[in-house]
């Protein structure tokens, strides 16, 4: 069982690495499109199409990753202030909306794609690109964020159930402030 | 604490006004009973204040109202919801202008920076107190992110310090009112949010935040004589610099101005969109990188999956914004709360003054990106209806979330500064000091709200 959790672990990791190629696909795409158009006199009449299937699949691709590193948005004013006990039961209800939410955008996206490819439709753009291919690629993305929120939502509970909060605790409470120093930090010591 | 006052004194007007005027609001009431907004607003409130996740509450929201409320079966809907922000064009300059502010921040672009402007400004009384804004002003030009700004000023403004008489808590107060700069001098994030939310112009509100961001520059400089005057805090044998170590200096600012030249540039003379000129920005930085030999592999791909750390946590918050309002829209509510709010018996500026206090109370808890695509959505039809510009009041909501960025006891820039300090000492230093700066930034809102010409001047002189 954690063997296959630290597989689907390893899997968003990646995932966000492919997002963050993703956005460097888009540099190089739209810098290109703007030499071509500028310089020798043509466009490729796809960038913007191209450039928004990146941002959907990076954005997409993230999401998993972005929640086992607890980098999601929430408001912990009030959590924060709370015993741990209670703050426990809190995290787990946290994600389980999170959960329920992620199934929604998974079906949804999913089903979009499928869609896609029963009507053969295509963008407007010159490439006429089917939409199924980037489409089933962003629905992937929500795909896997409704797996690690099972996964995730399986780890906490069982956490819960042994009477462990403070193992929930580190699975999902906010990253405060601290880790948003320590991140700046290091990134900016790194290049001395 | 700010917060539930401001939501309190919010609650009461409203409640008050609509038992005045109750009529203006019910004659325009669409299929939806009132009392199903409480039920939806009181659980709005339990998710927000019980933790849980922004994205999920906003959605979970959506579903909650759709599936009692709307009459469309919203979920054939579903996958077309989450498909618009995902491919957004304008949304493409979000990820690129953070992935270009990740790359400066590791390549080191800011040392020279600081050191240049020292040398032209380190004379004036406050000397390197003034560096501090201006460099951090200079480098928000070309980074995004407030943090990031307040983050690599401070690692390089901060030693500068160590050997000086400069009282810590102006340095640490001076530094983070730069960082407050990040998002409002162009190219800011959180304009393209607001742009594509409102379906504004993002190049406009650049323009627009040109008049502000030099005024609020200003008022800082002028806080900054005005605290020092008469004082001396440099080095003994300071030397005065001479016009030969001046005009070197001069070489240390052409990476950073070529980057500039390349943003701002590119937008204002509209060679190019704010998201082509964000393409071009990352492609610069990463020249820039490679000439300094500080581009690495390991470093490009650290600062890639950090940009797509950040993005993600966006877009989900997005995601759930985009389907509350598709159902939202669906049911009629910002419309009604648009002609309910102005049909209320209280002259427009007030409305005004109530929604800025609304925004600096919310500040206090909420990180602002979150606090944008929550809000805007519901409070922009208001606004517009009230026949407010919808370019200036852009500008004002991004010169708010600034001023959340550095108000005690809650602003990350502060904790971030405070996490730098060399010397240990408690945050409180952090909080006395930012205090004025924080006041002049208020000032500065308070004066474009008398005088929006500041804002809007440069957009219609560029139109016409």
């Amino acid at each position: 069982m954690s063997g296959f959790w630290r597989v689907l672990q390893r899997a968003s990791e990646h995932a966000v690495s492919v997002a963050g190629w993703c956005y460097l696909a888009m540099t190089a795409l739209i810098c290109f499109d703007i030499v071509a158009r500028r310089v020798l006199g043509f466009s490729s009449g796809a960038t913007s199409e191209l450039s928004g299937y990146l941002l959907g699949i990076g954005m997409a691709w993230g999401l998993a990753g972005t929640l086992l590193d607890r980098a999601h948005v929430r408001i912990d004013l009030l959590v924060q202030k709370l015993p741990l006990g209670v703050r426990a039961w809190l995290h787990v209800a946290a994600l389980a909306v999170l959960l329920v939410v992620a199934g929604f955008f998974a079906w949804g996206s999913a089903s979009l794609a499928i869609d896609s490819y029963q009507l053969h439709a295509t963008d407007v753009s010159l490439l006429r690109t089917p939409l199924v291919l980037p489409q089933a690629l962003w629905a992937a993305g929500f795909a896997l964020f409704f797996v690690i929120a099972l996964g995730l939502c399986a780890r906490v509970l069982a956490a819960l159930a042994g009477r462990e909060p403070a193992k929930v605790e580190k699975a999902l409470g906010t990253r405060g402030y601290q880790d948003e120093v320590a991140e700046t930090l290091e990134a900016t010591r790194a290049r001395r | 604490m700010i917060a539930s006052i401001f939501a309190l004194v919010l609650a009461l007007v409203i409640g008050i006004a609509s038992l005045m005027g109750a009529g203006a609001g019910a004659g325009t009431g669409g299929a939806v009973p009132l009392w199903a907004f409480g039920v939806v607003l009181a659980i709005f409130l339990l998710l927000f204040a019980g933790g849980i996740y922004i994205g999920a509450a906003l959605a979970a929201l959506a579903l909650i109202g759709g599936f009692t409320l709307a009459e469309r079966p919203f979920w054939n809907f579903m996958g077309e919801i989450l498909w618009a922000p995902s491919t957004n064009f304008v949304l493409v300059a979000v990820p690129l202008f953070l992935l270009m502010g990740e790359i400066m921040l590791r390549a080191g672009l800011s040392g020279r920076l600081f050191r240049a402007l020292n040398v032209w400004f380190g004379r004036l009384p406050g000397g390197l107190l003034h560096t501090n804004i201006l460099s951090c002003s200079v480098f928000s030009a070309i980074a995004g992110s407030s943090v990031a700004t307040a983050a690599t000023m401070g690692s390089v403004a901060l030693p500068h310090f160590e050997k000086t008489r400069y009282p810590p808590k102006l340095v640490l107060g001076s530094l983070a009112a730069g960082g407050a700069l990040g998002n409002l001098i162009p190219p800011g994030i959180t304009f393209i949010v607001y742009g594509m939310l409102t379906e504004t112009s993002v190049g406009a509100l650049y323009l627009a935040a040109v008049g502000p961001s030099v005024l609020v520059v200003l008022l800082f400089i002028v806080l900054i004589v005005w605290l020092t005057w008469g004082q001396s805090y440099a080095h003994e044998d300071a030397a005065r610099p001479d016009w030969r170590a001046r005009l070197a200096s001069l070489v240390d600012l052409v990476p950073t101005s070529i980057l500039i030249f390349l943003v701002l540039g590119s937008i204002y003379t509209g060679i190019a969109t704010p998201t082509e000129s964000a393409a071009m920005g990352v492609a610069g930085a990463l020249v820039l990188g490679l000439v300094d030999r500080k581009l690495t592999l390991r470093m490009l791909h650290e600062s890639l999956r950090s940009t797509a750390r950040v993005t993600s946590m966006i877009a989900l918050i997005l995601f759930g914004a985009y389907f509350l309002n598709y159902i939202m829209s669906s049911l009629g509510v910002p419309q009604m709360l648009a002609s309910f709010l102005t049909g209320l018996p209280i002259p427009g500026w007030l409305l005004m003054v109530l929604i800025i206090g609304f925004y600096l109370g919310l500040g206090t808890v909420m990180e602002g990106m979150s606090m944008i695509i929550t809000t805007i959505p519901l409070l922009f039809p208001v606004v517009k209806s009230l026949g407010y510009d919808p370019i200036w009041f852009g500008v004002i909501v991004t010169m708010l979330v600034e001023i959340a960025m550095i108000s005690p006891p809650d602003g990350t820039v502060l904790y971030v500064l405070q996490g730098m300090r060399r010397k240990p000492g408690p945050i409180s230093d952090m909080f006395h000091g930012v205090l004025p700066f924080l006041g002049a930034y208020i000032v500065a809102v308070g004066l474009l709200v008398a005088m929006p010409s500041i804002a809007l001047w440069l957009p219609t002189a560029v139109r016409s």
